[in-house]
């Protein structure tokens, strides 16, 4: 086993200076740049401005984004509410907090405080809920697991593209029986995530990246370095 | 070129391309593909690059019929890399980790694309093959995200993408 002898965490905050010498392997350099500045761009956005959003337009980037992924899996045991309309949102809102509401910490919350929560839910333009279907084992499973990622990910950036920014909830109330059963899941469906919708104003700062040198091992001898064709 | 037009274009490596991918390049698609979102920055991934001479030491670790479509990645794609992600011992952490760096590997399956490069994505698990990890030297606290397959396409060769529907419902 070799590992490449680079400095031990060596953080590269602007990879886009330190990798511009390696760009120019492909005709395509112009899509990468562009594919490339979308991912570095994308930031988690909690806050959102008020503005409403289609859902038709969501659901025509998830379906995009569902055919981006390649993994093997089985894409009709995924499934995706999009809650956009005010009474959509308004009955996954009710779940959301019944959910938080009857679940450990928050049970002992004052009621301004829930009160205070779900107007903040309700101010939500658009909720995802990221669904699957159990199958028969582990392995399947965690590869929907993965795929869903994969999805929602694809779904993300192109969201970006069109200046939403969303956050993922993966908090313990998505598996609350309070909430899975509010929005009518099956008894055989699990909620893998909420994603948090709409367009942003003010975009956070972007926290530095390890460079994946740093992360790095070859089995078996470096390949040459040539190879540029 | 737009992102959209980009995932468009998005495909499994492919076989027949006698052009090379090296690490380099893959080094530099994975140095974008780091930005992808993850919980306290904890950057919960590791690459393992698998070098030509080391194929088949790998593949022998493969059963030839269980595995076949695996097996062939290791044997021919134009570049092989091993994406591992840390197990922690906190489910819903190891669930966040798990979930960030298949963000990691959908970012290289576009960039790849935007180059004109195909990748093909398999998730082994570790109980169906010991032996391979073993061979992948996989530590016991972390877990397969991806062994991917890449290769440029070519202009002779058109893949048919089944089309995947998802049930999207809209409230």
């Amino acid at each position: 086993m070799n590992r490449l002898t680079t400095p031990a965490h060596r953080i590269v905050e602007d990879a886009s200076s330190a990798h511009s010498e390696q760009a120019s392997f492909s005709s395509t350099t112009e899509a990468v740049q562009e594919v490339a500045r979308i991912i570095r761009e994308r930031r988690t956005i909690r806050s959102f401005a008020k503005r409403a959003i289609s859902g038709k337009e969501l659901a025509n980037l998830l379906d995009l984004a569902a055919q981006s992924v390649l993994l093997e899996h089985e894409p009709e045991a995924l499934r995706f509410i999009i809650c956009a309309s005010e009474q959509g949102k308004r009955k996954a809102g009710a779940a959301i907090m019944d959910a938080y509401s009857s679940q450990g910490l928050y049970r002992w919350m004052p009621g301004k405080f829930i009160q205070a929560m779900a107007e903040r839910v309700a101010k939500i333009p658009a909720i995802v809920a990221v669904i699957r279907r159990e199958l028969a084992d582990d392995a399947s499973n965690d590869r929907q697991l993965a795929a869903a990622s994969a999805i929602v990910h694809s779904f993300t950036l192109l969201a970006w593209e069109r200046k939403l920014g969303l956050v993922w909830n993966t908090e313990p109330i998505v598996e609350h029986a309070a909430l899975t059963t509010g929005i009518g899941l099956a008894a055989d469906e699990r909620l893998i995530c909420l994603l948090y919708i709409g367009e942003f104003d003010k975009m956070p700062k972007s926290k530095r990246r390890t460079a994946a040198q740093e992360k790095w091992t070859v089995l078996g001898k470096q390949q040459d370095k040539e190879g540029h064709a | 070129m737009s992102l959209q037009t980009t995932m468009e274009q998005i495909r499994e490596y492919d076989r027949f391309s006698a052009r090379p991918v090296t690490e380099e390049q893959v080094l530099s698609l994975l140095d974008e593909a780091v930005w992808a979102p993850n919980h306290h920055m904890r950057e919960p991934w590791r690459f393992i690059w698998i070098a030509k001479d080391y194929r088949d030491k790998l593949g022998e670790t493969l059963a030839k019929n269980e595995q076949s479509q695996l097996l062939a990645l290791i044997q021919e794609a134009a570049a092989c890399l091993i994406v591992a992600a840390p197990v922690p011992s906190d489910e819903r952490e190891a669930k966040d980790d798990f979930a960030a760096a298949c963000c990691l590997v959908q970012n290289l399956q576009i960039l790849a694309a935007a180059s004109g490069i195909g990748m093909s994505w398999h998730l082994p698990m570790r109980f169906e093959n010991e032996t391979f990890c073993s061979a992948t030297e996989l530590q016991p606290n972390e877990r397969f995200v991806g062994v991917l397959g890449f290769g440029y396409f070519e202009d002779h060769w058109t893949s048919k993408l089944e089309k995947r529907s998802v049930r999207i419902d809209i409230w």
